[in-house]
């Protein structure tokens, strides 16, 4: 008899919705759902747009599952780039209409309100991993720290970023790509302690 | 040796903008570039995929749930999937970054880092078409009243190495166009002039025109996607400098074609 759905993990499901397999597809849905919300929600700032981003971004995976290697990463950052793909390109698309209807674009204002004091450790819900978030990003210079929140929160282009922090493009992609790999240095290492 | 300085150029290029790759922020002609290095360099692919996880940490644990599933959400999207066919194999995706065939079960790459990419371009791109389909269709019909006064710029073999004048003024681009990648390349784009940007169309058998895109400011390397048109039915590539507002320059303006001689 075969196994409940519920009870494989995440690459058998990716596997079974690569052969077709449309239950598969729905249960990685109901697994993973909320997550791809939280982010098209917090990108977009807009209910609507985010619930279609998602559902695009479910579509995504269902087309590309046959390509999908599960020895290079996860189920979970593999959706992960898909939403925040489907998400900024989104951005882009509804900013180049408000542009060419004289209005000024959402992109700039959300950093805006991101550059007022949002930053990323501040949205870490449970206490014990905002501890360690905080840590890792305190390990950040602070302008490197802010470019990545920024770029991360907002999904800024390095050109946006540079028009809004008045630096040159250069600098700032020079210090997205130093604090982003320091990032990942650091978590990498967190998530090797926590598994010790 | 030029191989390898090409690809040691394209290496100091690419890796200051995996960051941004990996935020998911890079733009449409930025993501076909990198992704066509990324195929290349197992250094960068590496750093890719470890900056691909930490972005991916970094939303797991500021995840809020701000959002419920609506009603009949999981129902919706089966019916969306049950329209959509999957895709063969690797060989799609490495054709939309450009990889030649012969080349694409060898490269070991993580495909799935690039499928996402390359789909969206072709999406961010029918979007372009969409939305300028008036302005094509105007276009399309000046450009066969001018026939005759104006040069076609690209046509013949399955890979063409050409240069383009006109607008690109004298350091003349390099275009080259990959049928069995799907994509054409321009090297040493100058900038466009001030406000506006190169829009680069196809023309196919029937002499319908497509849009296939920007090339925003000055590159060492484009690489523009030959998206809503066979790659083997692209007679010819014409490029245009088009107000960065979005509104099309006509191409009976001499100075708004580019030229070129096989």
């Amino acid at each position: 008899m075969a196994e409940p759905l519920h009870t494989l993990d995440d690459s058998v499901l990716v596997v079974r919705v690569a052969r077709g397999d449309e239950r598969a597809l729905g249960e990685l849905h109901d697994r993973h759902v909320r997550l791809a919300l939280s982010i098209a929600h917090r990108l977009l700032r807009d209910d609507g747009a985010a619930h279609e981003v998602v559902q695009d971004a479910f579509v995504d995976l269902w087309r590309t599952a046959p390509e999908f290697d599960a020895d290079r990463s996860s189920v979970t950052t593999w959706l992960v780039r898909l939403v925040r793909l489907r998400s900024i390109d989104r951005i882009r698309r509804d900013g180049a209409e408000r542009r060419g209807a004289g209005r000024t674009t959402s992109g700039l204002d959300a950093a805006e309100q991101v550059a007022s004091g949002e930053d990323v450790a501040a949205l870490v819900q449970d206490a014990d991993t905002a501890v360690r978030v905080r840590a890792a990003l305190d390990e950040l210079p602070p302008d490197q720290r802010r470019i990545v929140e920024l770029a991360f929160l907002a999904g800024h282009t390095h050109a946006e970023l540079a028009q809004l922090l008045q630096l040159p493009v250069g600098t700032v992609k020079t210090r997205c790509f130093r604090g982003l790999a320091r990032l990942a240095e650091l978590l990498a290492d967190e998530r090797e302690g926590a598994t010790r | 040796m030029n191989a390898d300085h090409d690809f040691t150029t394209e290496h100091e290029y690419v890796e200051p903008l995996l960051a941004e790759h990996a935020l998911g922020t890079a733009d449409v002609l930025q993501r076909a570039r990198i992704d066509a290095h990324l195929v290349l360099c197992a250094a960068c692919r590496a750093t890719f995929v470890e900056l691909t996880d930490a972005v991916s940490g970094l939303e797991q644990v500021v995840h809020v749930p701000t959002l419920e599933p609506r009603a009949g959400a999981r129902e919706t999207l089966l019916a969306a999937a049950r329209a959509t066919p999957q895709a063969d194999s690797a060989d799609d995706a490495a054709a939309q970054v450009g990889v030649p065939r012969r080349h694409r079960r060898a490269w070991g790459a993580p495909s799935w880092l690039f499928a996402g990419a390359a789909s969206l371009a072709g999406v961010a791109l029918a979007v372009v078409l969409v939305d300028r389909q008036g302005k094509i269709d105007d276009l399309e019909r000046r450009l066969k009243d001018a026939r005759g006064d104006q040069v076609p710029v690209l046509k013949g073999a399955s890979i063409n190495d050409l240069d383009i004048g006109g607008p690109f003024g004298d350091t003349r681009a390099q275009v080259v166009l990959k049928r069995d990648a799907g994509i054409i390349t321009f090297r040493k784009v100058p900038a466009p002039p001030e406000e506006m940007v190169w829009q680069v169309w196809a023309v196919d058998g029937d002499d319908q025109l497509h849009s296939l895109g920007t090339i925003d400011d000055e590159r060492e390397l484009a690489i523009v996607s030959i998206e809503g048109v066979d790659p083997d039915d692209v007679e010819r590539i014409i490029v245009t400098s088009e107000p960065i507002d979005g509104s099309v320059e006509t191409p009976d303006q001499a100075d708004a074609i580019a030229e070129a001689t096989v």
